[in-house]
């Protein structure tokens, strides 16, 4: 189901707010608890940032311009929230999480289990910057300029938290040869 | 996509997949479930309190005669009041900043100074924060408030590579208001007035993004290595306005801070008032600032 499916059809003002945000909150919950899940160190905390995420958008639903941005709003509070709430913040920009269903497997580009793992943990180690350039360019598929965006800074600095999470990661992956 | 990002990319929706396979989908409805009923009732009660609260008003004019303009009304003990203010503050005595302080915190904090997220008691950054709660979740980020005393030892300025020494007062504050037109600073709300008798600029600091280039307070010790050095720095985070006194204090200027946020169910205003009380409770000590490192 798409998000308009959910919230952008017709008659859906005559939903209650909570019954709107439960039906998102079925078709989103997994998907956000993913996404966070790689910017953060466990599930349990990711869970939790993905709760916070919901429960502000109850509270605010009112508030909400747009309704059909509600989305938007979800995949901000959680990138948001899982890069620490510290000083970042994403512009409006829709982007669905890919639909997990549709990954290919690991062992069809000749990696196993451990190399999987041990990659994946390469990527919890890099410095906080470089990981959310990963996650956002390799998990979400947005674009340096994208990135940049989100994550309010320059393209070149993408470029460059890119290139060093890159030659890190490289270098661990030779390692296998 | 070549077969290192393909790799990559597969490894991290692979580990994306196994996070979302070991979700408790039961659990988790429940707990919003629970989150939004704890909401409602919030709701309600606050809609009580506010009645509540309407009724006591007119209650109240009524029995001054309704007129609220006489002046030969009685005066409540103490003289006029806000209508919210902050509970009797706690008094501070500073032990290793690098400027001997006292000061009285708004009502708000108390305790001592801890360990925050940005900071920690040290001769550079004193640091206190509000806990609402204690996870680190967007809801306790919107509901945080802090404040600081800080003694940068570096900036960043925008086109410039590395840190760069702290200059005087004046320029200190010429270097911020640069970041107007570089960074995305946005500077309100600006009064000159003095801290224990020193030259004191006050204004309130708001981000629209967060430069890669540019910070104008790092008063945080070497960061550890898996962070850049620039973002041991501080730059007023988007959503969250800085109210900022640059104290002229001799050599490199003193910094103090408050922050919360603007949807807080607290008003900025009142914030503000608590920070101009706060820095007239201020009592500096006579050792000056060293020079910048």
């Amino acid at each position: 189901m798409t998000d308009r499916n959910v919230v952008g059809q017709p008659g859906v003002a005559a939903l209650s707010t909570r019954a709107v945000v439960t039906e998102l909150f079925h078709h989103h919950y997994r998907r956000l608890v993913s996404l966070a899940g790689l910017m953060v160190d466990d599930r349990e905390t990711a869970e939790e940032v993905v709760q916070d995420a919901f429960e502000a958008l109850y509270r605010h639903w009112p508030r909400l311009r747009d309704p059909e941005a509600a989305v938007m709003y979800l995949n901000r509070s959680v990138a948001n929230g899982s890069r620490s709430w510290v000083r970042r913040r994403m512009t409006e920009r829709a982007y669905v999480v890919p639909d997990a269903g549709t990954v290919t497997s690991a062992e069809t580009v000749g990696m196993d289990r451990s190399q999987r793992a041990e990659l994946v943990d390469a990527v919890r180690q890099l410095p906080r910057r470089q990981r959310e350039v990963v996650v956002l360019r390799y998990f979400l598929d947005l674009s340096e300029a994208q990135i940049a965006d989100w994550l309010g800074v320059s393209t070149g600095a993408v470029k460059r938290h890119a290139f060093r999470a890159n030659a890190t990661l490289q270098k661990r992956m030779e390692a296998w040869v | 996509m070549n077969d290192y990002e393909l790799a990559l990319a597969t490894a991290l929706r692979a580990e994306a997949e196994e996070i979302a396979m070991s979700i408790d989908s039961h659990r988790a409805t429940d707990e919003f479930e629970s989150r939004m009923e704890h909401a409602d009732r919030s709701r309600r009660a606050v809609y009580w309190v506010a009645a509540a609260a309407a009724v006591v008003v007119i209650g109240v004019a009524a029995l001054l005669g309704g007129n609220w303009s006489d002046e030969s009304a009685p005066v409540m003990p103490g003289g006029p009041t806000r209508s919210n203010p902050p509970a009797a503050g706690t008094t501070y005595t500073s032990t290793s900043f690098v400027v001997p302080f006292t000061v009285t915190l708004p009502g708000w904090l108390s305790g001592p100074p801890g360990p925050g997220q940005n900071g920690q008691t040290s001769s550079r950054n004193v640091y206190w924060e509000t806990r609402p709660c204690t996870s680190t979740s967007q809801d306790c980020w919107h509901r945080k408030r802090a404040v600081a005393f800080s003694s940068p030892f570096a900036i960043y300025r925008p086109g410039t590579a590395g840190p760069q020494p702290v200059p005087n007062y004046e320029d200190y504050l010429a270097f911020l208001d640069s970041l107007e037109t570089t960074s995305g600073l946005s500077i309100t709300e600006r009064a000159s007035t003095s801290v224990d008798g020193r030259p004191t600029t006050v204004m309130t600091l708001t981000a629209s993004r967060t430069p890669d280039d540019a910070r104008p307070l790092c008063d945080q010790s070497e960061g550890t290595a898996k962070f850049d050095k620039l973002d041991d720095c501080m730059f007023p985070e988007v959503g969250r306005p800085l109210r900022l006194a640059v104290v002229n204090n001799g050599t490199t200027p003193l910094v103090i801070w408050l922050t919360g946020a603007t949807d807080d169910a607290t008003d900025w205003p009142t914030l503000t008032q608590d920070f101009s009380t706060m820095l007239s409770s201020v009592r500096l000590g006579a050792t000056p600032l060293p020079t910048a490192s």
